[in-house]
């Protein structure tokens, strides 16, 4: 078992390595990360439906209280995104969660956990255009790139409200950073701006899950989650003085040979600029969960999602930010029993298919996404651990041209321990 | 096999296999706007300068002169002789084993063809007048009266091209020879060896053309590794172990540690008061002051081009094998009038920041990019920049640049300006 913990962790490491980029990164404060568990991949819900068990989702803390076990979760994914029209293929994959979630009593819940929140990595190359400046005639061609992103560390507490009512808080506390350079070509020569980034905010959920619908007796689950932030996001920037890379090297050296212009020991200290309301979001879920059949359950949810900050600043790499985003997903799920006997009774086995809209702030430009998605989900050992696998499937129009191709998988590792047990006094 | 054991074996595989996976390619997209922005700017009317004359810079060039020319009249050259050759001082010369044969002073010519109305050259020698007859750099015109010396006439001669083994091109030559024992003016015999290895000889030569030339003669200086110098050929006798007596036949060459050409200039002319001038020989150079307020209209965090010009026009038809140096100003220029005959240059450059010159039809464009970038960064303060021509440069030729008088003018000088910012 250490052996396999250690194995976990350096594994998660390792691919915390792997580099990619898709479009959506390059506007607002990047791609935002929609589902966290390979669970709910496997439905295609954002993590407010119960997929991981028999109600319970990894990443909603209102269902948590009926686990058993300790749970050390990690999720590993990745996604490729196919663009049509010049066939590029990009790729990332790395630690999509980490998380411990520990049930007290079957009443309580506690849970931490850190995993990305957005990615800013991009890399984008325009064409080269000739401009007449005076006299000259100059190649000009730009490029962006950006590394980086903010993560999440979050705790989150579950506890009954009522009978019928559970609530579910989760402090997302936002951190991280990035960096942005942008260089322009001109005659083969690159003059290259940075720019760094340092993010912080806090953002507060709430979930509530209640039993008290029924509709002709068939008991139906509800989940609610409310989203805003309780400490707008806060962005310092530094920005470093432009400089003429004449040594090629990418960076602002001090090299002897062909030195960059101006001088490294004459640059000014970067100008800081701190915008304190730069990201202010709001959302609302809603989902309902029903056995249809013996450890058939149909789940269906939506999701609203806006920025309401005052982001008049033009911070992102493409000159535009996400203002809204929502989505439509239903989703079918066979549970594994209870006990299970034969190895087929081990697994869960889930699909779903979703629709997304995202809408772009000043383009006033609509992106759709229209996905499917499979997981199943494997039982094993006396602590009842699982492996998770999901994978989606999506065609996202309104980026680009021809529009892109979207694999997305997660593989999640959820290894359990007994924890808060009494011991019988000897 | 135990699950967990499967279970690690296939993370392990799985990790290595997606981080091999992964790729980053550059995605073309149509990126007309970036946060870092091209954009160009001329400026007219905001430069202005003044010349102004130093005494005659002759010192340091790579050729001596004698003559005339363009209204300067080169009146001598002096030359003096280093005190040793290897280690070999003048006064080891006069053991009693050593017998001078010949002293020889030699100049090479510059060119490769004898003059066609050969001059006669006079050479003098100072064996009375001190330990020190002139400056290479100092001594000029002004504040240098032959007549405070006495120089003794060593003699005459014309210049000689020997005759060419092969194809090689042979230089002329200006040989004074027979030159170890003089007889003076007035009877006496001086040994230049000797005269030489006193420690505080002055070692010192003047070279001169008699009677004067109408047009220029040079030679090269020491400068160029070809400079002035004094051969003195002798013979030792030794005894060998054998008590053989042996007597070798050598040479040993005394080079130019100083060389330095006096001229008198031309009078100052209107061009040279009211244009921007560069000349050594005139000790002509130029302050060019540059108004650079619309700096703290461009964007705080420029970043200046290559490109960036202050372009003068001068007035010249054509200006061949000429160099003009600029450097920013170190000191504040307390008059922006003409001014002559300054004894010593009173405005220092800042060295460290070197402008390059371009000349390009009509004009030279001074790159001022780093000039404006450090400006900008409150690096450099804007006192002006300094012209000045290059040791190189023909001492007699002056080029003029137009500057701007107030007038709407073509010629006027002004700034090219090409900037990114973000």
């Amino acid at each position: 078992m250490l052996r396999l913990k250690i194995s976990l962790i350096l594994s998660l490491f390792l691919s915390t390595l792997g580099l990619g980029q898709t479009l959506l990164n390059g506007y607002g404060l990047g791609s935002v990360q929609y589902t966290r568990d390979a669970a709910s991949l496997g439905i295609s819900s954002t993590g407010l439906l119960p997929s991981f068990r028999p109600h319970v989702s990894v990443s909603n803390p209102s269902t948590w209280r009926v686990l058993q076990y300790t749970y050390l979760s990690g999720m590993y994914g990745g996604h490729e995104v196919e663009q049509k029209n010049n066939t590029l293929i990009h790729g990332r994959s790395d630690l999509d969660q980490f998380q411990l979630i520990i049930p007290i009593k079957q009443k309580y819940a506690w849970g931490i956990g850190i995993n990305p929140y957005s990615d800013q990595r991009i890399s984008l190359i325009g064409s080269e255009t000739t401009t007449v400046f005076g006299l000259d005639t100059l190649t000009v061609r730009n490029t962006i790139s950006g590394f980086g992103g903010i993560n999440s560390f979050n705790t989150s507490f579950g506890f009954p409200i009522s009978e019928k009512d559970i609530l579910g808080v989760t402090f997302d506390f936002l951190f991280g950073s990035s960096r942005q350079e942008a260089i322009l070509t001109v005659d083969q020569k690159d003059y290259i701006y940075e720019q760094r980034r340092l993010y912080s905010g806090v953002l507060l959920k709430i979930f509530i899950q209640s039993d008290r619908l029924k509709i002709k007796k068939i008991p139906i689950d509800t989940y609610l989650a409310l989203g805003f932030s309780a400490k707008p996001l806060a962005i310092k920037i530094y920005s470093y003085q432009p400089f003429e890379d004449n040594n090629g090297s990418g960076y602002h050296d001090a090299s002897s040979i062909n030195r960059d212009f101006p001088d490294l020991a004459s640059n000014p200290k970067p100008i800081k600029t701190y915008y304190s309301n730069s990201f202010h979001p709001i959302e609302l879920q809603f989902g309902l969960d029903s056995e249809i059949a013996t450890r058939l359950h149909f789940q269906t949810e939506v999701a609203f999602w806006k920025d309401l900050a005052s982001f008049k600043h033009n911070l992102s790499a493409l000159h535009d930010q996400i203002s809204s985003r929502n989505q439509l997903n239903v989703g079918l799920v066979k549970f594994s029993t209870k006990v299970p006997h034969e190895i087929w009774n081990r697994f869960h086995y889930r699909t779903g298919i979703y629709i997304r809209q995202i809408k772009l702030d000043y383009s006033q430009k609509y992106v759709n996404q229209y996905g499917v998605s499979f997981g199943i989900g494997y039982k094993f050992g006396l602590a009842n651990n699982q492996i998770d696998f999901g994978f989606s499937i999506s065609k996202r129009d309104g980026l680009i041209k021809d529009g892109e191709i979207i694999r997305q998988f997660s593989v999640g590792l959820s290894i359990g321990d007994l924890w808060f047990v009494k011991r019988r006094e000897r | 096999m135990k699950i967990p054991i499967v279970i690690s074996r296939f993370l392990w595989i799985l990790s290595i296999c997606v981080f091999l996976s992964c790729s980053e390619d550059t995605i073309p997209y149509p990126l007309d706007k970036i946060p870092l922005q091209l954009d160009t700017l001329i400026l007219y009317n905001k430069v202005t300068g003044t010349s102004y004359q130093t005494l005659p810079e002759m010192g340091s060039l790579e050729k001596l002169y004698l003559g005339s020319k363009n209204g300067f009249i080169n009146l001598f050259t002096l030359i003096q002789i280093s005190s040793q050759s290897s280690n070999t001082t003048f006064e080891d010369l006069l053991k009693d084993s050593i017998s001078i044969d010949n002293v020889i002073l030699k100049f090479s010519f510059s060119v490769d063809t004898l003059l066609a109305d050969n001059p006669v050259f006079r050479l003098s020698f100072f064996p009375d007048d001190g330990d020190s007859i002139f400056h290479e750099y100092n001594t000029n015109y002004k504040n240098f009266d032959i007549s405070n010396f006495t120089p003794i006439i060593l003699g005459e001669t014309y210049l000689a091209q020997a005759e060419p083994e092969s194809s090689e091109t042979v230089t002329p030559e200006l040989i004074f020879d027979s030159l170890n024992v003089v007889e003076t003016f007035s009877g006496d015999t001086l040994n230049i060896v000797e005269t030489f290895s006193d420690s505080v000889s002055n070692r010192t030569f003047l070279l001169e053309v008699v009677g004067g030339y109408d047009d220029l003669i040079s030679f090269k200086s020491r400068e160029t590794g070809d400079g002035p110098n004094l051969s003195v050929y002798y013979q030792e006798t030794s005894v060998n172990d054998s008590d053989v007596v042996v007597i070798d036949t050598l040479y040993r060459i005394f080079p130019a540690i100083k060389d330095l050409s006096v001229l008198t200039p031309p009078d100052t002319t209107t061009e040279d008061v009211t244009m921007l001038a560069v000349g050594r020989g005139k000790g002509l150079k130029s302050l060019i002051q540059l108004n650079l307020d619309t700096l703290s209209y461009l964007p705080e965090q420029i970043l200046f081009r290559s490109e960036t010009y202050l372009n003068l026009f001068y007035d010249a038809e054509e200006v061949e094998n000429f160099s003009v140096f600029a450097f920013p100003l170190a000191d504040t220029v307390n008059s922006w009038d003409f001014t002559s005959f300054i004894e010593k240059d009173p405005y220092d450059i800042n060295g460290n920041y070197a402008l390059p010159v371009i000349w390009d039809n009509g004009k030279i464009k001074i790159r001022i990019q780093s000039y404006l970038q450090y400006v900008k960064f409150n690096n450099l303060t804007n006192l002006g920049i300094k012209l000045y021509g290059s040791t190189n440069n023909d001492p007699f030729q002056t080029v003029y640049f137009y500057s701007y008088n107030g007038e709407v003018n073509s010629l006027n000088p002004y700034i090219t300006v090409q900037y990114v910012a973000p």
